[in-house]
């Protein structure tokens, strides 16, 4: 969403339109719902937290500051809102596994190429995960996941580091080591 | 897998992971809203600007209160007990304590004056002349 755009529905959300509100939620919910599933929650659980999440938001729009992203803000609320609930899932959800990942790109590529997520999701701690996700696939800079995760800056430049360094050794690892091995 | 590949497999990959949330969801976070379920609070004073404020009232509470105490006025009974080392007075009895030193200053340079008369005056007439 444009920046001009969404500063506009915010003021006008502020000032009660629950129209301008429901376009920033229709913009946002789905990365939202996204992030929630990629943190380990079932489905049902998501979409509970996102819908706190929004309700939330409504509540506490006038403490909403414009020095970080409104979606940086909303994945700070919803991290909080899903602090109290069971986020223990170390797969990522069929639903959410491009389904174009099959035997037959893989030999094209020529090599094992399915999505590197759920492989990342299965070898990575949670917290490492979640730097992870944020930074490549939300693209947010680390002072934003540091604010989301609740976290230093420090700790997510080294926790990026780290997960980094760990996913290619145990991908390359995975890559030498034969096919029966590997599905053990 | 060199820092390039992975990054660019982990942007690549991201692309593909897509979840759409279910619409009816937006509509039950609107319908609760309008039920008057978390509605905006328009505070727009922080929690900073409510801290400060108390601690205005507090401290002109404190002022008025400092302001009404009465002075300390020297107590007799304390300089017999030797607890009035350093009385705390108010201008005005500063200023009677002083006159009043004052006068006894003076009281005492009388007196001694006159002493000085006395015995000069005492010598004169008691000198013998035919001595």
């Amino acid at each position: 969403m444009i920046p001009e755009v969404e500063r506009d529905l915010i003021r006008r959300a502020r000032s009660g339109s629950l129209d301008a509100f429901d376009a920033l939620m229709r913009a946002h919910q789905d990365r939202l719902y996204r992030f929630v599933l990629v943190r380990g929650a079932s489905s049902a659980d998501a979409q509970d937290i996102v819908q706190d999440t929004f309700l939330a938001a409504w509540r506490y729009l006038d403490g909403y500051r414009e020095r970080w992203r409104f979606s940086t803000w909303l994945y700070t609320i919803a991290r909080r809102q899903a602090s109290g609930r069971r986020m223990d899932h170390a797969e990522l959800p069929e639903s959410l596994v491009d389904p174009g990942d099959g035997p037959d790109q893989a030999a094209s590529a020529g090599q094992r190429r399915e999505n590197i997520w759920p492989v990342a999701r299965k070898l990575l701690p949670s917290d490492w995960f979640g730097v992870l996700w944020l930074y490549y696939a939300e693209d947010r800079k680390t002072g934003e996941i540091a604010r989301i995760l609740g976290r230093s800056a420090a700790w997510v430049k080294v926790t990026l580091h780290r997960s980094r360094k760990r996913l290619a050794e145990l991908i390359d690892a995975a890559d030498w080591l034969p096919e029966e091995v590997v599905s053990k | 897998m060199n820092r390039q590949d992975l990054e660019h497999r982990l942007h690549a990959d991201a692309e593909r992971l897509g979840a759409s949330c279910p619409p009816h969801l937006r509509h039950r976070v609107a319908e609760r809203i309008r039920h008057g379920e978390g509605r905006p609070s328009h505070r727009r004073i922080g929690i900073p600007a409510l801290a400060g404020a108390f601690a205005a009232t507090a401290f002109a509470f404190v002022s008025v209160w400092m302001l009404w105490q009465p002075s300390a006025v020297e107590r007799h009974d304390a300089r017999t007990v030797d607890l009035n080392a350093t009385p705390v007075v108010a201008k005005s009895d500063r200023m009677l304590a002083s006159r009043e030193a004052a006068l006894e200053n003076e009281w005492q340079l009388f007196e001694r004056d006159l002493r000085i008369l006395r015995d000069h005056v005492t010598a004169t007439f008691d000198k013998n002349p035919n001595s």
